[in-house]
């Protein structure tokens, strides 16, 4: 079933790399002034980049992650004597950890789709859609990613 | 002078959100309380008790020990996202109440009150803390997922 090779996950460590690269300097270019008349948000710049690459990473984690308990449900069914009911936990197992990041995915799309939208606007006078839904989304996000907990 | 303040209408309704999703109470007191009737409310403290009370009991640890780096990472993560909560509301309580009357620094941003107190204190320790709360709780997460995909990565061929 394809699981006879030496397999290393070294694209996914990259992308842990670079999303905490990327939060590092979202928080560093916070520090900025400039920043305070370029955008509202003020999180555009890095915090498009960040977000994108969380979402990313948390995508191909967990359905790496699945794809692995799938296979090993099915290597377990087909194997003799084998033990019953383990696909079932396989199937919960995956049911679970495609919930926490469909809810953290659907948030942070949110929230990157309104900064997005807002765009390197230079006025803040300007009426635009995508400030408040960053206001009413970011708080949640950040309550939305204790998922995590085991 | 804007005529709709909408942004800081959403400003206060994100953060009353946020508070709702982080710790309303929930309906029977009980840590096995029916969780799909209150996971909507009060999500975080909630998911904290239960998560305690799962990696704290004996009966499903099967001989292993408690693990003690999953329950400190669950006690990190829930610290952090109270401090945010706590320093979200103290920003907002401040910039509402405290600053409802700052002034725009330049003409050229008409901008005022509780929304450019909120701008200005970006740059400082209350304004930063609570994304810096944010990022490592990412960072915690996003290492949980990939300690979980090691864990069921087979480590040599044929296993």
């Amino acid at each position: 079933m394809g699981t006879h090779y030496l397999y290393k996950p070294a694209t996914i460590l990259q992308t842990n790399h670079i999303d905490v690269g990327a939060g590092i300097a979202t928080l560093y270019f916070q520090r900025h002034r400039k920043f305070l008349v370029e955008t509202i948000p003020g999180l555009s710049k890095f915090g498009i980049p960040y977000l994108s690459v969380s979402v990313s990473l948390n995508v191909l984690l967990t359905l790496m992650i699945v794809i692995r308990l799938v296979l090993h449900g099915s290597n377990i069914r087909a194997a003799p004597r084998s033990a019953v009911g383990i696909s079932g936990l396989c199937k919960t197992v995956s049911t679970m950890f495609i919930e926490s990041c469909a809810l953290f995915t659907m948030g942070s799309l949110v929230v990157v789709g309104a900064l997005v939208a807002n765009g390197n606007v230079h006025n803040p006078d300007i009426y635009l859609p995508g400030g408040f839904v960053v206001d009413i989304f970011f708080p949640i996000l950040a309550e939305i990613q204790v998922r995590a907990f085991p | 002078m804007r005529s709709s303040y909408v942004e800081e209408k959403a400003t206060l309704a994100g953060s009353f959100i946020a508070s709702i999703l982080y710790g309303t109470p929930p309906t029977r007191l009980s840590i096995h309380t029916d969780f799909n009737r209150s996971a909507i409310l009060g999500m975080v403290i909630l998911l904290f008790f239960q998560c305690m009370a799962a990696l704290l009991n004996p009966v499903h640890r099967r001989g292993e020990g408690i693990k003690w780096w999953l329950v400190s990472h669950t006690v990190a993560m829930f610290s952090f996202v109270t401090v945010y909560t706590a320093m979200n509301l103290h920003i907002q309580s401040k910039s509402f109440i405290d600053k409802r009357k700052d002034q725009a620094l330049t003409p050229t941003i008409s901008i005022s009150g509780p929304l450019k107190y909120q701008l200005n204190i970006r740059v400082v320790a209350l304004g930063i803390i609570p994304n810096v709360m944010f990022n490592l709780n990412n960072w915690l997460a996003d290492g949980l997922l990939v300690s979980s995909l090691f864990d069921v990565t087979p480590t040599r061929p044929g296993t």
